[in-house]
């Protein structure tokens, strides 16, 4: 092979499934994300017509809404315990640091798939283990009705996710905190600063950039949220947990209308993609 | 004494916390070896009393027994992690070592491509699996994810550290870029294919909504979308099954994961599932 056109004999296999499997299909969801197709016969051009039917149909707004509370829910929850997990993990006091690290990782390699399964059983109402330590703490007084209500049915998935992105988030977290300089601890030491001090002035301000990234790439992740609720709920109970992918599932596997399914793609696109962005500029920046 | 009483505390709330977040992988191991409808014994049983095997022995007895799933996934998981090893690191090469014109723009391109949320691409990506005819196909599986950008990236950011020195003494000696590629490069930059392998190998094992996408026909399905398949099924109320199957499913993944702790967490930090 010469020398000239070895590089593009290296590139060429790569770009061919570049070209087919992905470049090709997002221009190809724009495309149809504009037209009504029902999977066959001409496509009938109808302009933003169906991105104007996402935000008129109730039922892809419940999804929306949904969406944004479960992924705002999990962020709220899982990335204080996250940085709090990282302290603990991170602090001198702490011994076998190794061995909790690997434990607090594990739920990360668990299938999404799996943890459904678990999490069904361990949260039923009637002889779910999860409600039954609820009640011996004197937490609750009656059952939680977990997969049978809107509201809990909700909750019960921000606690499966909160379950998943710890261990990532807590990583991200730890390797931040050990990149802060000893030096800035030390001086503030000589200076007499006690725990509390030192956590506002050093550790917060240290930590912004990580924590940045962290944010927005949970977000990133919680907003493609499917598997947990399509598992255990179905997204039911009357569409208290469906999500945005599973309606735009429904709407282009099920009832064929590929078209605004498409349009329901484009503007997941657009949206997690400019966050993406951001989270690259970060990261590169640091 | 003060800081062995801190030592203290911080040593039992890192076990309270390990206990939580282990109990529900706990609760899974238990409910998969106690016979089947204890896992809904009230008050739970939060020891098991007898070891009983029976759910794993039913697995085997089903018209089309787990390994049928099982051979699928690991199939599915070969060929996903062979490709993208083969393919990535061809192309980080060529962006690494050579320089050609358009190269700039190629890697920009191939660098956009890790903003497409993959969630977006499933309606598209269906369509044109249905064209190429490998809808319902194991195939499909595997063939749409040989273009992976983070692993270009990746490998690209190992081999910029190779020096070019040694690639000119191997053109001196009369090796062809192949040769040099294969002989010399591959070996320098194990790290990364272990990198690349790791996060691609727990991707795909556990990938569920592209097989869900793609698959209708059982004896098709890999682990994940059998379990789906299994919680589905109106007829299938043995939990007891449910949980060994799930047991199959995370075992492999979390055996990995015991050997090698570091280059996991190191690697899936990054990756996100749905």
């Amino acid at each position: 092979m010469n020398k000239k056109y070895a590089p593009f004999m290296f590139l060429t296999p790569f770009l061919i499934f570049y070209i087919i499997f992905l470049l090709i299909p997002i221009f190809y969801a724009f495309f149809l994300s504009f037209h009504n197709w029902q999977g066959f016969g001409p496509f009938n051009f109808v302009g933003f017509e169906n991105f104007l039917n996402i935000f008129q149909d109730e039922v892809a707004l419940t999804a929306l809404k949904n969406t944004f509370i479960m992924a705002g829910g999990t962020l709220a929850l899982s990335l204080p315990i996250s940085l709090l997990l990282a302290l603990l993990i991170n602090s001198d006091l702490l011994p076998f640091k190794g061995f909790f690290r690997v434990v607090y990782f594990m739920p990360r390699v668990i299938a999404l798939s799996v943890s459904g399964v678990i999490f069904l059983i361990l949260f039923h109402t009637d002889y779910g283990a999860f409600n039954y330590i609820l009640r011996n703490l004197g937490l609750i007084s009656d059952n939680i009705p977990w997969w049978q209500s809107s509201v809990y049915g909700k909750l019960g998935i921000i606690l499966i996710r909160s379950w998943v992105s710890i261990p990532f988030m807590m990583i991200y977290f730890l390797t931040g905190l050990q990149n802060i300089p000893v030096e800035l601890y030390e001086a503030a030491n000589i200076d007499g600063a006690n725990l509390i001090q030192k956590f506002t002035f050093i550790t917060v301000p240290m930590l912004k950039p990580i924590a940045l990234f962290v944010f927005i790439t949970s977000t990133v992740f919680s907003f493609q949220i499917f598997t947990i609720p399509y598992m255990i709920t179905r997204g039911g109970p009357s569409n208290g947990t469906l999500t945005i992918i599973q309606y735009m599932f429904s709407r282009g596997l099920n009832n064929f209308e590929f078209g605004m399914a498409s349009a329901v793609s484009v503007v997941l696109f657009v949206f997690l993609a400019v966050l993406s962005y951001v989270q690259i500029k970060i990261g590169s920046r640091n | 004494m003060n800081i062995k009483i801190n030592k203290l505390i911080y040593f039992i709330l890192a076990v309270l916390v390990a206990i939580i977040i282990i109990f529900p992988l706990y609760w899974l191991f238990i409910g998969s070896i106690q016979k089947s409808g204890d896992i809904f014994a009230y008050p739970p049983n939060f020891i098991p009393e007898k070891v009983n095997l029976n759910n794993f022995l039913n697995l085997f007895e089903r018209d089309i027994p787990f390994y049928t799933y099982f051979f699928n996934s690991v199939y599915t998981v070969f060929f996903h992690v062979l490709g993208v090893l083969v393919f990535s690191s061809m192309a980080g090469f060529a962006l690494a070592k050579y320089n050609f014109r358009g190269k700039n723009l190629i890697f920009s391109v191939i660098i956009a491509g890790m903003l497409i949320p993959f969630q977006a691409l499933i309606i598209p990506l269906f369509l044109v699996s249905q064209k190429l005819g490998i809808f319902d196909n194991r195939i499909a599986l595997f063939l749409p994810f040989f273009a992976q950008p983070f692993a270009v990236f990746l490998m690209r950011q190992y081999m910029l550290e190779i020096p070019d020195s040694l690639m000119e003494a191997a053109r001196i000696d009369g090796a062809s870029e192949l040769r040099i590629f294969w002989q010399i490069v591959t070996p320098i930059i194990k790290p990364a294919f272990a990198a690349v392998a790791i996060v691609d190998f727990v991707a795909a094992w556990n990938a569920f909504v592209w097989p869900l996408t793609i698959l209708r026909t059982q004896s098709k399905f890999t682990l994940p979308i059998w379990l789906n398949a299994l919680i589905k099924d109106p007829y299938v109320v043995d939990y007891g099954m449910m949980f060994a199957a799930a047991l199959i499913t995370v075992l492999p993944i979390l055996i990995a994961f015991l050997f090698l702790q570091k280059q996991f967490i190191s690697g899936l930090a990054a990756g996100a599932e749905d």
